[in-house]
């Protein structure tokens, strides 16, 4: 079958219990908002064709359960993830202060060069506000990552949070590909992938 | 691609994969000098011991396991007192699992490697009450994995018993597994002999050719096998002894490897004709199934009947043909308030119309009771309990987003969501320790939804909940063993799907999880959920009878997950879409069918015939289980006095 694509890139959504990953996903896939969603059991993924500088990148978009105990089935996906979108909630101070913890997990269970991106979701609710968004900031510059504060509900910042991540990638990637210089193709990727710290993350990551 | 990668990597090292498949692996903590702690678990109270470790009754303390010189393993238990656990201040250090407040209740053996490095780093040591293993007989699994005990070789004795407060006992026994302690006794789940060393040895041997891995991850052993001949030489060299061992576990697990061997073999092309021993291409299926019979669904249990089941003082005739009726057909809709409380255990089939009201009465006033307990609670209170508020925030945010598209919860502003809130919450109370997690809100949903009384709805949950409760584990424990029973029940009854799952790194089954995890609830429409799960809660025809709900939805889409060559993550998209898309009548018919041909089948593994019940290791767990619940009660209601007697005299000074 022919690709219809240049890249597939896969990136991950996570973050703590009723951020919004699955919301945000939704609006990015489907361009579309529903406020009787149900929480999330397991993992899922969606696809979204993208198109930067010519390319045609392909998007696999994965949602995973918020909740803690999941983590054991949700990090087996983590392999191979090349983007990963950390979620909190601005009217929950706590989803914030876990993001530290989620970028543990993350060192742990995905390949190190992973493109991290911080993104502070419904910053609609203004008024419930618990999280400033300079203290966003701040946590995205100690980390050396980007950081965008989004609404899934009223479809701000979404698109333009993937595009950037995707970007990212697609930088980051081609800068490699030029310095190995190898085919084109969008299964170069992965190969490339898990060579540094493989070792940290193989004796670490649970697989079930 | 991403499968590919992960099994070269997988096969390269054997070692390393044997660490990173088991989650509770070993922390290679060398506290004491010479020892390296294989597996630990902390929480583990001392509930039996010889007279000498009198005083340590009841004692919380850690439980290891922990090789003193190379080929002496001991099993060793240590109270607490001495033991630092710095959960507060080692918060923002580097484990993730110590951030959790939910999780600090439930250390199981993985977590509590976070906490192994402050174990013995004290001057002085509490008394260790240990055994070698070799000293031991077998260890035994009670009060629905709660308890072990320990029983000695030399005179069949006990030697001690424990109580696992935080978790379950799976955990650690599997530790012991793993380390080749021990083995599961043939023809009991519960018990597990105690390997002598030169089982032991071969038990490795087992061990780097990574059966267990091989079940649950599948798809890249073919890799293993040929970067790993010399591991095949070993076996050939120790299948002798085996026979005298243990015959029924050996030829399973050698039938096993044969079996995917082939599988492998056919998947990947790599054919090396020349190495006989690990490549039989043609090899037919060790069992060749009966052809498959046609079953139908009858009608629901009806008013009548249930009215002629109705003894004269109000007790249930014959409860096992209420069940079988409900089996075939479900429960008419009026009826399923009522029996549902007998399905789920609440109420109890031979009891008069007197003893359940009486039981109604007290069983909601003890509800009410619990639910005061946790409004009682002040804001101080709740300020300084985050794992109370933590379970709480957790529920508040998931009842909001119940499914609406139930009746009784529809609208934004249901009343009804509420009441769910405050049952899931009275169970926080009722059961800390599981507390809340993601799922058992739906599970709730629908009773609540049938029942339509809170205090009812609550003991159907709970009932509920006692068979489910596993898939709620903090490690998953619970999940994975499905996933494995799964695995297996697929290999046996579809090998063509089992070996095309196996080639596209799904044999691990992961992508069942919520059909598992919630039984099928995001699966099927409200009407018909609410009939599988009456049909499931019936027992019928066998224990794990979800699985076979499962295999028979694979089944039924094994061609179009085939024809479309469908990879990992095909597989998992695909199996997500079936949602709402399944057929109940025929899912139930088409996992009947498939229980009653294994049923029929001339020779069923033995690990099939766990799985079906036909072979279980009766136990005395309930009585043991009730023991516990009693002595507790009766030390709660000492204290209680104490107290109340204290408090009065307070008021009087």
């Amino acid at each position: 079958m022919a690709k219809t694509y240049d890249y597939l890139f896969k990136l991950l959504l996570i973050g703590d219990s009723g951020v919004g990953k699955t919301c945000i996903l939704f609006r990015f896939s489907e361009d579309a908002f529903n406020t009787t969603f149900i929480s999330t059991i397991g993992i899922d993924f969606k696809i979204r064709t993208i198109e930067l500088d010519g390319k045609k990148i392909k998007l696999q978009i994965w949602d995973t359960a918020g909740q803690e105990r999941f983590r054991t089935i949700t990090t087996a996906y983590y392999r191979g993830a090349m983007g990963i979108m950390l979620v909190y909630d601005i009217t929950q101070e706590k989803s914030f202060e876990n993001i530290k913890n989620w970028i543990r997990n993350i060192e742990e269970n995905a390949s190190a060069d992973v493109e991290k991106m911080l993104l502070g979701n419904k910053c609609e609710l203004n008024d419930k506000r618990q999280v400033s968004r300079e203290r966003g900031e701040q946590l995205a510059v100690e980390y050396g990552i980007k950081f965008m504060e989004t609404s899934a509900k009223a479809s701000i910042n979404v698109e333009e949070a993937f595009l950037t991540l995707a970007s990212d990638i697609k930088a980051k990637m081609e800068k490699r590909l030029e310095a190995n210089n190898p085919p084109k193709g969008g299964h170069q990727l992965k190969a490339i992938e898990p060579t540094r710290k493989s070792d940290s993350w193989l004796s670490r990551c649970s697989l079930l | 691609m991403e499968g590919a990668e992960q099994r070269s990597q997988n096969g390269s090292s054997p070692e390393t994969d044997n660490r990173m498949n088991s989650s509770t692996s070993s922390s290679l903590d060398r506290s004491i000098e010479g020892e390296r702690t294989l597996a630990t678990h902390d929480g583990a109270l001392l509930k039996e011991a010889s007279a000498e470790f009198i005083g340590e009754l009841n004692t919380s303390g850690t439980l290891k396991l922990i090789e003193q010189q190379p080929n002496k393993i001991i099993i060793a238990w240590q109270p607490n007192d001495n033991i630092l656990i710095t959960d507060e201040s080692s918060q923002d250090q580097d484990e993730w699992s110590l951030v959790d407040t939910i999780k600090k209740r439930h250390r199981t053996v993985s977590e509590s490697k976070a906490f192994n490095t402050k174990f013995d780093s004290q001057a002085t040591k509490p008394r260790r009450l240990e055994v070698p293993v070799t000293e031991l007989k077998f260890v035994e699994v009670l009060a629905r994995g709660q308890m072990i005990r320990l029983i000695k070789k030399s005179d069949s004795s006990l030697h001690s018993v424990y109580f696992f407060q935080h978790g379950n006992a799976d955990m650690f026994v599997r530790e012991l597994q793993l380390n080749n302690v021990v083995t599961p006794a043939h023809g009991s789940r519960n018990l597990f002999n105690v390997l002598d060393p030169d089982a032991r040895k071969l038990q490795k041997t087992f061990e780097a050719l990574q059966i267990e891995d091989i079940k649950t991850s599948g798809g890249w052993l073919s890799n293993l096998v040929w970067k790993n001949m010399e591991f095949f030489a070993k076996v050939s060299d120790y299948v002798t002894p085996v026979q005298q061992l243990s015959p029924e576990n050996r030829s399973e697990d050698y039938e096993f490897l044969n079996h995917q061997e082939k599988s492998d073999a056919e998947a990947k092309k790599e054919e090396q004709p020349s190495k006989k021993e690990t490549s039989r291409p043609n090899e037919k299926p060790m069992v060749t199934l009966p052809p498959r019979r046609a079953v139908a669904r009858g009608p629901p249990l009806n008013e009548k009947q249930w009215c002629e089941f109705q003894t004269e003082d109000g007790r249930i005739s014959d409860p096992q043909r209420v069940k079988e009726i409900i089996f075939r057909g479900g429960i008419e809709e009026s009826l399923r308030p009522t029996v549902w409380k007998y399905l789920l255990n609440y109420y109890i089939w031979d009891e008069t119309t007197a003893e359940t009201a009486e039981r109604r009465r007290a069983k909601s006033a003890e509800y009410y009771q619990m639910k005061s307990q946790w409004l009682s609670m002040t804001t101080t209170q709740e300020r300084n309990f985050s794992g109370f508020r933590d379970r709480k925030c957790q529920i508040e945010k998931d009842v909001i987003r119940t499914d609406r598209t139930i009746e009784f919860f529809a609208g934004e502003q249901n009343p009804n969501i509420a009441l769910l809130q405050d049952i899931l919450m009275t169970y926080v109370m009722y059961n800390f320790d599981l507390g809340y997690v993601q799922g058992m809100g739906d599970l709730l949903a629908h009773i609540l939804a049938v029942v339509q009384n809170e205090a009812d709805s609550f003991w159907c949950f709970v009932g509920f909940m006692d068979s489910v409760f596993s898939n709620f584990d903090v490690d998953q424990a619970g999940m994975k063993r499905q996933f494995k029973e799964l695995h297996d029940l697929i290999q046996f009854c579809n090998p063509e799907l089992f070996e095309y799952l196996a080639s596209n790194d799904s044999a691990n089954m992961f992508f069942c999880f919520r059909w598992l995890l919630v039984w099928f609830n995001r699966e099927f429409s409200a009407s018909d959920i609410i009939e599988l799960w009456e049909v499931l809660w019936t027992g019928l025809p066998c224990p794990n009878f979800h699985l076979f709900i499962s295999a028979a939805i694979l089944e039924t889409h094994k061609q179009t997950i085939i024809e479309n060559k469908f990879q990992f993550d095909d597989i998992l998209k695909y199996v997500n879409a079936l949602s709402m898309q399944l057929d109940l009548n025929n899912t139930l018919e088409t996992a009947e069918s498939i229980y009653i041909q294994i049923k029929e089948a001339e020779r069923i593994p033995q690990k099939i015939r766990i799985l079906i019940g036909e072979e279980s290791g009766s136990s005395d767990m309930s009585e043991s289980f009730d023991l516990i619940n009693r002595e507790e009660e009766e030390m709660r209601q000492r204290k209680l006095e104490e107290a109340c007697e204290n408090s009065m005299n307070m008021s009087f000074l």
